[in-house]
């Protein structure tokens, strides 16, 4: 629902008397409702890109537009869903939800963000473990925990930093295929920035890809691929296998770029 | 809880199917499954603690040696304390089952040690008496000198309640407010390691010096005793609090004060709590301590005047009840944890 435009962004880590740079000048528009992965091997710094996005980091040079405005910390316009351990483990899942719910809309009655918290958790098929604590819920379910906790402050941007990678595969094709049901029933979709290292999930989910080399967005590939799409029968098409090889020729030669000088774990 | 429940279920199931051969269903079925929950009454009679109350209580009765020389009380506080033990190791032995070897084996050590205690002193009269009383002169004293030893008891626990938790609650406060303000805690944090190397008990008499009353020194004696551990945990823990449950509080657009109140405190109370034990220990010893130099009651002044005349019947007395006391308020920590924590790390 809304534009983020990436103008001339660089970001310098710096450790006592040593910089990093970390992101170098990157330019990058993403539409209304657009579903944005980005890809790359790890270290090259999309997890960085995305926390300059949901506010965790300020850029060192450079600035954020949201719908033409400048970013400043976090907002309640972006949600953000993280990897692993993002729930707070002394709150049932419902009242997760719910806690997420009263700091976007204060001053709202405990009872309306229950019932709220309640809704967006049957969304994500979690009805009957609501009141269970995160340590009593398996990773995947604490993952559709964590994404109806974003979705139910009704975000106009979905920013997500591999929420599936620390999932097994199986449960990782069904919550896919479940972030892809519920971003595609809003009437005005969501924009979604969404970062992974894996390919096929990258295929599955977006509209575009924005493949990172280190510090620098390196290519941007349009996925043409018609919706809706299924992982069953996401290659049984032309465009996905010439999209992939691409992809694939991408990260390889990325990776033969960094053996010379420093060792790369994908 | 889930475990016996299964189990009662599952012994259910298998009553029921064997009661449907039989004639009478149901009352079979509810029978076996009490049995399977409570022990039987053969099972909580006929076992070793029991076997050795029975020694213990009867071996009280027999002659004593000691009486020549000594004045010896009468048994009864002394069988008391024995039906005591046997009362809680029967409540424990109704607990979960498998915590029913650890009771049975506890009860037996402390009976075999009761016989053995009374064996060698009032019995037989091995030791000087004076050195090694007979346990009914210990229990006795309880008889004896009850209204003081609870008016001790009472006034400890005033100055234990008041400077252990003003303590803990002025050292959290401020513990959480230094640790989330950087700059703030890299100033605090060193003086505070240095100066929490230093047990309050060495300078707990110039403490006692300069307060102008007694009451007021235990309790800031007390205060120090626990603060300064608790105030730099504290801070550390808010310095080193998980990375991705900062993150995920600012995403969700936090103020300050729900990131205080319902995140980071939340967060640390499982560990607060834990400290909380260590600390309770720590100001005990450091009570007792305080009260060997100005009290003219209390727990550990009850024992140290005790010393002091040589009266060592009292002073076993005293540190029983020490012991009994830090116990029982150590299973209320226990308990306070269970209550308010449902997770862990």
């Amino acid at each position: 629902m809304s534009v983020i435009e990436i103008q001339d962004l660089s970001l310098v880590y710096r450790t006592g008397k040593e910089e990093f740079l970390a992101l170098d000048h990157i330019n990058a528009t993403i539409g209304s409702g657009e579903f944005v992965t980005i890809v790359g091997s790890s270290g090259c710094g999309k997890s960085t890109l995305l926390s300059v996005l949901d506010g965790l980091n300020k850029p060192t040079g450079g600035r954020v537009l949201i719908d033409g405005a400048p970013i400043n910390g976090t907002g309640p316009e972006r949600a953000v869903v993280f990897q692993q351990y993002t729930l707070f483990p002394w709150m049932s899942a419902r009242d997760n939800v719910a806690f997420g719910i009263k700091q976007v809309r204060k001053g709202i009655p405990a009872k309306q963000a229950e019932a709220v918290s309640e809704e967006y958790l049957e969304k994500v098929g979690l009805s009957e473990f609501m009141h269970k604590l995160p340590g009593e819920l398996s990773g995947g379910m604490q993952q559709r925990v964590a994404i109806a906790r974003a979705l139910a402050v009704d975000p106009k941007i979905l920013l997500m930093d591999e929420p599936f990678g620390a999932i097994d595969a199986r449960t990782r094709v069904t919550l896919q295929e479940m972030l892809l049901d519920l971003w595609s029933q809003d009437e005005e979709k969501k924009t979604v920035v969404f970062v992974t290292h894996d390919i096929d999930e990258a295929l599955l989910l977006s509209d575009r890809i924005f493949f990172m080399e280190p510090k620098r967005i390196k290519d941007v590939i349009d996925v043409t691929i018609p919706r809706p799409r299924a992982k069953e029968t996401l290659y049984n098409q032309e465009d996905s296998n010439k999209l992939l090889n691409r992809l694939l020729g991408l990260f390889y030669q990325d990776v033969a770029e960094q053996i010379g000088n420093e060792e790369v774990v994908l | 809880m889930s475990v016996p429940a299964i189990a009662s279920a599952s012994a259910k199931a298998g009553a029921s199917a064997s009661a449907q051969a039989g004639a009478k269903a149901g009352a079979p079925a509810k029978a076996q499954a009490r049995d399977e929950e409570n022990l039987h009454f053969a099972q909580r009679i006929l076992n070793l603690p029991v076997l050795l109350f029975a020694v213990a209580f009867a071996l009280a009765f027999l002659p004593r040696r000691m009486e020549d020389r000594a004045r010896m009380s009468p048994i009864w506080a002394l069988l008391v304390v024995y039906v005591f033990i046997l009362a809680f190791f029967q409540y424990k032995l109704s607990g979960r089952p498998e915590n029913r070897t650890a009771a049975k084996d506890v009860a037996s050590v402390v009976f075999i040690f009761c016989i053995f205690w009374n064996l060698v002193t009032s019995k037989l009269d091995l030791f000087p008496f004076v050195f090694v009383p007979a346990p009914e002169n210990v229990f006795w004293v309880y008889v004896e000198q009850w209204d003081y030893i609870l008016s001790g008891l009472g006034r400890s626990m005033f100055l234990l309640v008041s400077g252990f938790f003003s303590s803990i609650i002025v050292a959290i406060t401020l513990g959480i407010a230094v640790g989330w303000i950087p700059r703030l805690r890299n100033a605090v944090f060193p003086i505070t390691k240095t100066i929490s190397t230093v047990p309050a008990l060495i300078y707990g008499p110039y403490i006692v010096a300069i307060m102008p009353t007694f009451t007021s020194a235990s309790v800031l004696i007390l205060f120090c005793g626990v603060f300064w551990s608790t105030f730099m945990n504290m801070i550390n823990r808010v310095g080193t609090i998980d990375r991705r449950i900062i993150d995920t509080a600012k995403v969700l657009n936090v103020n300050t004060p729900t990131m205080i109140f319902r995140v980071i405190l939340p967060y640390s109370l499982p560990r607060i709590i834990n400290d909380m034990s260590v600390s309770l220990s720590i100001s005990v010893m450091t009570l007792t301590a305080a009260e060997n130099v100005g009290a003219n009651i209390g727990m550990g002044r009850y024992v140290s005047r005790a010393l002091a005349y040589a009266n060592y019947t009292q002073a076993i007395a005293g540190i029983f009840f020490i012991a009994v006391v830090i116990t029982i308020l150590q299973y209320f920590v226990a308990r306070l944890k269970k209550a308010t924590v449902k997770w862990n790390y």
